[in-house]
């Protein structure tokens, strides 16, 4: 038997259809013009990053150090070094988690799915810090390598971990799944507590990683990054398209083509690899998968190709906003300003403080716009 | 294999039964008469399809977990025609659906669409050859009706999911089966609730598939609404010469829209046949709890029902 057909398409109107294939491919770049926007605004605060700091510097003399080190100053070479890889760092990890932000909420069919919320983050850092203090004694090239794949096992594990718990009592619920994920989150964060009871001589080093820093990046670690984030592309690549149908709920998906369970692994396991390569180089950054997908959906739309470009450079641009400032005020500055004596032995405080003080009140007013 | 040709037999049976239906067709009652029918009759009322089956399900028994939802089911999709579910609350309508589009697996008995055995088929293949709009679909905020028929094109796009210059073709030709070109550009959400259907019909519709299944596609919509879904898709049917396979909740909905009615009750078909041999009060009796008449709808001459009251109350 043979399958009809709908009728074929009366010749005369295939012109119409160029036309609209025309006007079509006039209202895509229309839609990109936000992403042009963010990508310029990333490459302002990227540039601003470099030059701004304790020695300023102006974008010839950045230039002048980086291509030709031989005619500039000795000032200018260090700085334009640590800042340009400290930069590079803070725009990576934002890319990294806004994309896996963006990513998870579609899988989640759930605005306030984030690495944090979902037990993502935490399963990265509790496997990392266990790893690091009861774990065997390595070289530290051994470490480079394992310890991003322990934290992206932990990170798979608590996320697969809490999704099954919040699929218990069958459909998904969002405010379930944000509910299971503080149990999850808090449990883990209950071991990596208890393991930094055994740290000794590790344990300052760790908190501070703990809340997300970008103080300690070099250029090795940033290699080791952007390696992790290589491996992920491909993966990333065939996510976006399925996480973009699953947006559509189950039976959609299904009845659109695509068969729902290997969709979901390949974007749980995407979504997982690059929080994990962000958790391990800088720490646990909160918010900025929550924040960055949020903000770029007002400007882009649902639509997974442009929102996860956007959400990836809007992360981007909200790191090197957040540690321009972590960078150059002091705890200090702020008790002085505040009139209350701040003295901590802390010259700055970590990214990640500042971006969970964003974040924090901005999933409040995401809670509340979801109630309404 | 054996089932399938099995399968493919009983369908050459049924062509040949053709002649037989069309008699049998011309002598059911048509008129208010059909009212005069004995409550022994409705157990006989299955009449065979009326054209050879686009989609059949044969011994459909499906669970969900330990829940039994079907028991040996057997249907037919008339092709070119419009199929309606109908049944009482939990009858099984909707997972028989869900079991001929693939969304759930029968535990047992098997689905053939266009002689294939379904669960043979690829998801991906299965969206080429039927479209199906779930219950209440929600789409994700800030999407335009454009981005969300776009969807439609899922299983056909060409390799790297790019959108082709036909895909683009398919797009725009099913906003305007729906006619909706005018808000192409316009977020889903800001639509009417009766806009807002159109456009998920227009996704279904960029499948360019035979066959479109579509589940309870009036809920939430006010009766105006339910009307200007229904009439679209009855032109559709008419005009793209679509297979249409929908669980209606509403009879006299389905005994207006519908060619074909199959009434589901506890798992089990009951009854199936054109609207006029379907609707008679001993069948809502039996199948709904309901006494009711049955007249004759004095502009589309179709049948219509008048509940009076509800039988299950005190039992």
């Amino acid at each position: 038997m043979s399958i009809t057909t709908m009728p074929e398409r009366m010749p005369e109107t295939l012109t119409a259809i160029e036309m609209i294939s025309k006007s079509e491919r006039w209202r895509r770049w229309w839609l990109a013009m936000p992403l042009l926007l963010v990508l310029c605004l990333a490459l302002v605060w990227f540039s601003t990053a470099i030059g701004v700091g304790s020695v300023t510097l102006t974008p010839p003399q950045v230039w002048r150090a980086l291509v030709a080190p031989e005619n500039a100053t000795r000032h200018e070479i260090v700085a334009s070094n640590a800042r340009l890889a400290r930069a590079l760092m803070a725009l990576g990890v934002g890319m990294a988690l806004g994309t896996a932000g963006a990513l998870l909420q579609a899988l989640y069919r759930n605005p306030l799915a984030d690495p944090g919320i979902t037990g993502v983050t935490q399963g990265a850092v509790t496997a990392a810090v266990a790893w690091i203090v009861f774990g065997p004694v390595l070289t530290p090239t051994q470490v480079s390598w394992m310890l991003p794949a322990v934290s992206a096992l932990g990170a798979l594990l608590s996320a697969t971990l809490t999704w099954s718990i919040a699929r218990l009592g069958g459909r998904v619920e969002p405010v379930r799944l944000i509910l299971i994920g503080v149990l999850v989150g808090g449990v883990l964060g209950a071991v990596t507590s208890v393991a930094l009871l055994y740290a000794g001589e590790d344990t300052q080093a760790l908190i501070t990683w703990l809340s997300g820093s970008l103080a300690s990046v070099t250029w090795q670690k940033l290699r080791l990054f952007g390696a992790g984030v290589l491996i992920t592309l491909p993966l990333l690549l065939m996510a976006i398209p399925r996480a973009n149908i699953l947006q559509f709920g189950d039976d959609m998906a299904s009845g659109l083509g695509q068969s729902v369970t290997p969709a979901r692994a390949i974007v749980l396991v995407a979504a997982c690899l690059l929080t994990a390569a962000a958790v391990c180089t800088v720490g646990g950054i909160g918010f900025v998968g929550l924040v960055a997908p949020h903000l770029l959906r007002w400007f882009v739309g649902s639509d997974l190709r442009r929102l996860v470009p956007g959400a990836a450079l809007g992360g981007g641009a909200l790191v090197l906003v957040a540690d321009l400032v972590a960078r150059n005020l002091r705890p200090a500055d702020i008790g002085e300003w505040l009139n209350i004596p701040l003295n901590t032995n802390a010259i700055t405080l970590p990214v990640g403080v500042y971006l969970a003080l964003l974040g924090g009140p901005f999933f409040l007013f995401l809670l509340r716009r979801m109630r309404s | 294999m054996t089932r399938q040709d099995q399968l493919l037999q009983e369908d050459q049976l049924h062509q040949d039964d053709q002649d037989d239906t069309s008699i049998l067709n011309r002598t059911l009652p048509s008129g208010p008469q059909a009212t005069q029918f004995q409550a022994t009759d409705c157990q006989a009322t299955t009449s065979p399809p009326p054209d050879i089956s686009a989609l059949r399900a044969q011994a459909i028994d499906a669970a969900y977990g330990k829940l039994t939802i079907l028991n040996g089911v057997d249907l037919h999709v008339g092709r070119g025609a419009v199929t309606a579910l109908v049944g009482p609350n939990g009858s099984g309508k909707s997972t028989l659906l869900k079991v001929c589009t693939k969304l759930l697996a029968p535990r047992q008995g098997a689905v053939v669409l266009d002689g294939e055995d379904i669960s043979r088929l690829s998801t991906r293949e299965m969206a080429k050859r039927l479209a199906i709009l779930p219950q209440g679909p929600v789409a994700p905020a800030n999407l335009t009706v454009r981005d969300l028929v776009e969807q439609g094109r899922y299983a056909q796009v060409g390799p790297f999911r790019m959108i082709r210059r036909q895909d683009h073709a398919a797009i725009s030709r099913a906003i305007e089966l729906v006619g909706l070109q005018a808000l192409s550009d316009r977020d889903v959400d800001t639509l009417s609730g009766g806009e807002r259907q159109r456009a998920w019909l227009a996704l279904a519709l960029a499948q360019e598939t035979p066959i479109l299944a579509l589940d309870e596609p009036t809920t939430f919509l006010d009766i105006g609404h339910q009307l200007e879904v229904l009439e679209l898709v009855r032109e559709l049917n008419q005009s793209q010469g679509l297979t249409v396979l929908l669980v209606l909740h509403d009879l006299n909905h389905a005994a207006s829209f519908a060619d074909h009615m199959v009434v589901l009750n506890q798992g089990a078909i009951i009854a199936s046949g054109s609207p006029w041999s379907i609707m008679h009060p001993p069948l809502l009796r039996q199948v709904f709890g309901v006494t009711a008449s049955v007249i004759s709808d004095p502009v589309t001459q179709k049948p219509l029902i008048i509940a009076h009251s509800s039988t299950t109350r005190g039992e």
